[in-house]
Formats: structure tokens, sequence, C-alpha cells
């Protein structure tokens, strides 16, 4: 996990999603929560579930840029060196912790600007809860469209905004238990913070679900795909 | 370690690379896999490393530390070679101490603080061979391991080679340029046909080197393959 992380912000790679993140808060925020204070931890809890929407695609893009900065000649010593199963896990696991890195940036103008009016430390808990996990299923995505699975690097980056999109889109209909529950989430936030913490066990199962079936689909490609 | 009928294709539907391979690895043993350029040889070594499980059949007794370098080293890698080497050292959990011994040998020692990248393809291909080495693997596998290198390593490699096999290693090569021949009982795979066949290399034949004008280097080999003497231009 070291050997991917080193290599990883060694290279320009990781600056992608860095900046794009930076522009992504630089707009969303470009002008202050405002109001009373019941409407900025409203505004607050609604940006921050918005923001769990937004940098998911940020977040898979990142995990598909760690994994892809190892060669394919690298992956083949790597799953000799540490042996198939530990390399498998390895590269997703680094990639996780840069993701979270990413995800756990993105709220913290509205948590300080929500800290003055009093948003409960239930309330931030879950919402960075949240921002793990989006980032978690984003992670299973960037592995699911990474150079190891889908060789050609345009196929893969129209797959990985492909279900992005579609994601969003399912979630608006009746069959948005099979996506990770975004629309849900920000849906819930909006109707307070007491709904969004009574929501959030199931939306939290949901998304690992999502993760868990997004992950061994890719252990189950990677079987031929060294 | 034993190989029992296996098969392998890259994709569901994609013609099989190999099929029916039943094979045992001698223990301390060199093993040369001959075959033309995509027969396979390079996927039966993935698999004999672990890169890869067979689609069918069974590989049994693979040992625990196995040592492997590939036909190309990956050199795009934002590492110093010496740094390269220690991640390699610390993801197998072997002593560092590998590193400098096996660069001392293979002449690699000045190289260490390199950036990968910036490494002769020669150098790269040194780095691929360490990374391999420093395992103290009881099956090592190389892919063309001879590729690239300088004259001084490539004449010293056989001799690493039979030392690793004289101490219980299997060592298994793949090699288009005969490097390996002059080594005694040495054993030798031939992958064709998608499959592969065993045998020694026979003791009446022999390598002979001659230096030759580049220009008059593929009119020898035209002659001594029409007097029927397999012959090729390094």
């Amino acid at each position: 996990m070291r050997f991917h992380l080193s290599g990883y912000l060694r290279s320009t790679r990781a600056l992608h999603p860095v900046l794009a993140l930076a522009l992504l808060l630089a707009i969303v925020f470009s002008s202050p929560l405002g109001g009373t204070p019941a409407q900025i931890r409203q505004g607050a809890l609604n940006a921050i579930a918005d923001l769990a929407t937004l940098v998911f695609p940020i977040c898979a893009w990142a995990a598909r840029g760690l994994l892809d900065t190892e060669p394919d000649a690298q992956r083949h010593v790597s799953a000799v060196s540490a042996g198939r199963a530990r390399a498998l896990v390895a590269g997703p696991a680094a990639a996780y912790v840069f993701s979270a890195a990413l995800a756990l940036i993105s709220p913290v103008y509205p948590l300080a600007e929500a800290a003055g009016p009093g948003l409960s430390p239930q309330v931030v808990l879950v919402a960075v809860a949240l921002l793990l996990l989006s980032a978690l299923a984003a992670t299973a995505l960037g592995a699911l469209t990474s150079r190891a699975v889908i060789p050609s690097p345009a196929t893969s980056i129209l797959v990985l905004l492909g279900v992005c999109a579609v994601n969003v889109i399912i979630g608006l209909t009746r069959l948005n238990a099979l996506t990770v529950p975004m629309i849900e989430w920000m849906r819930a936030a909006g109707h307070g913070a007491t709904a969004f913490t009574h929501a959030f066990p199931l939306l939290a199962l949901r998304t690992v679900a999502w993760t868990a079936i997004a992950g061994a689909l890719y252990a189950w490609l990677r079987r031929t795909r060294p | 370690m034993q190989l029992e009928q296996i098969a392998f294709r890259y994709r569901r539907r994609a013609p099989w690379v190999l099929r029916d391979v039943t094979l045992t690895v001698p223990r301390g043993r060199i093993i040369e896999v001959n075959g033309a350029n995509g027969a396979g040889k390079s996927t039966l070594l993935r698999l004999l490393a672990g890169v890869v499980p067979p689609v069918r059949g069974r590989v049994s007794g693979r040992p625990a530390r196995v040592g492997y370098a590939p036909e190309r080293f990956p050199a795009a890698q934002p590492f110093t070679a010496g740094s390269y080497l220690g991640h390699m050292a610390r993801i197998r959990g072997v002593p560092a101490d590998g590193i400098a011994t096996w660069s001392e040998r293979l002449d690699f020692t000045e190289m260490l603080g390199t950036r990968l990248p910036e490494l002769s393809k020669g150098s790269a291909h040194k780095a691929g061979l360490i990374q391999a080495l420093i395992a103290s693997a009881d099956l090592l596998v190389l892919d063309e391991p001879f590729a690239g290198l300088d004259t001084r390593t490539r004449t010293a490699l056989p001799g690493l080679l039979s030392e690793l096999a004289a101490g219980g290693t299997s060592v298994i090569v793949s090699d288009h340029q005969g490097d390996l021949r002059e080594l005694p009982e040495i054993v030798r795979w031939q992958v064709s046909g998608h499959t592969v066949t065993t045998g020694q290399v026979p003791d009446e034949y022999a390598t002979v080197e001659v230096n030759v004008r580049a220009d008059e280097a593929d009119a020898l080999v035209a002659r001594l393959t029409a007097d029927g003497h397999r012959a090729h231009r390094r």
C-alpha cells in the first residue's frame, strides 16, 4: 500500500483530482452560507450531502489514477512479490486512503461555517461517515475502470463517467435500490438533521452493499487480468 | 511443483494460449523455455510464477518464495533504483542487504541512485533481475533475462544461475539467444502448438560464437542455415 501511495504521490497524476476538487469547492462555496443559525446549520448539512455526491466522480477518478500509475509489468511483479491476494487488495486500499483524504478535505468550509451556529457532533460524525462511504464506493468504481480491467483509457473514462451519470439518473427512478443512494442522502439532508441521521444506517448499508458487489466483480475480473 | 492439465486464455471466448500442459518443475535445476514469438512462453512463465492462475487444471507445490522478472522491466516509475528495490525488499519482507550484494554481482551499484526512467535498457533490466534475486527464492522465473545486458553481465549470469540451482533453487528461464546452452544438465521445454514438450538439450549439440562484420552477418546466418545448422543473429 505504501508503495502504491508513494508512486502516486511522486507522480503528477495525484495533482489532477486535487485541482478538480479545489475548483469544485471554489465554485460551490463562492458565496458564504448566510442567514439565521438554523439556516446556516441546514445549509452546511445540504452542502455536505451534495459534496458526498460531487466528490464521488473525483474520488473514482483519483482511485483509477492511482491504480493506473503502476505499470502493467510492475503489477505482475507485485503479484508474485506480495502474493496475488495481497497485491489485489493493496492497490484499492491505497486508492481508498487517497480518496478518503480528498473526501475529508471537502467539508472543511461548511463545517467551519456551521461550528458557530452549533451543528451537533452527531450530525458532524454522520456527515463525515457519509463522505467516507462515498469515497469507498467511488474507489470500487475507480478500481473497476482501472487499466487492469479496461485497458483502453478512452473506454475506461467513458465507463467511469457513464456509471456516475447513470447512477444519478436511476436514483431518480423506482430502480434506485440498485444505486449508490446519492439522491436519497441529498433528499434526507434536505429534510433536516433528524431525518438525515435516521436515514443514515440504511443509506450506509446500501452503499457498503454496492461497494461489496463492485469489489467482488473487480476481484473476479482480475482473475484472468493480471 | 507440478502443473496438471493446465489451460489458459486471457478472456472468455479468446483463443487458448496454452492447453493440456502437464509439467513437473525439477528442484535445483535450470530449465530453459524455448519457442517462437507468440507461442506462449511468457504466459507459461506467468502461470509458473503465480502471476495468473490457470483457467483449467491445477498448479500444486509452488514454493512460498518465488522470484519473477518480466521480459521488459517497468522503468516508468517515479523512484530511484535503490528506493524501488528497497520497496520490493520491504514488500517481500526480506532484508535490504541483498540489494547491495546482488547490485555488486550484477555491476549495478553505481546505478542505485539513478531514477528508474533514466536507466538505460540494460540497466533497467538489471533492476528487474535484482528485485527477483533478492527474494532468495526457491523458484526463480526469468523472462528473457539476457536481453539488453552488457557482455560482462551476460557472461556472468549463467554462472550465477548455476550457483542458485546448485543451492536448490529451480530456475526457469525463457531464452531466445541460447546463452544457457553450454550449461551442463540443463532441462529444456519447448512451447509450441499451445502446449509444452520437455526434453534435455541433446549432448551432441554445441553453441559456437562467431564475430563477423555486421554487413555480412545475415549472409552468414543464411549460409549456416542452408547447411542445416540452427543459426540466428543476436
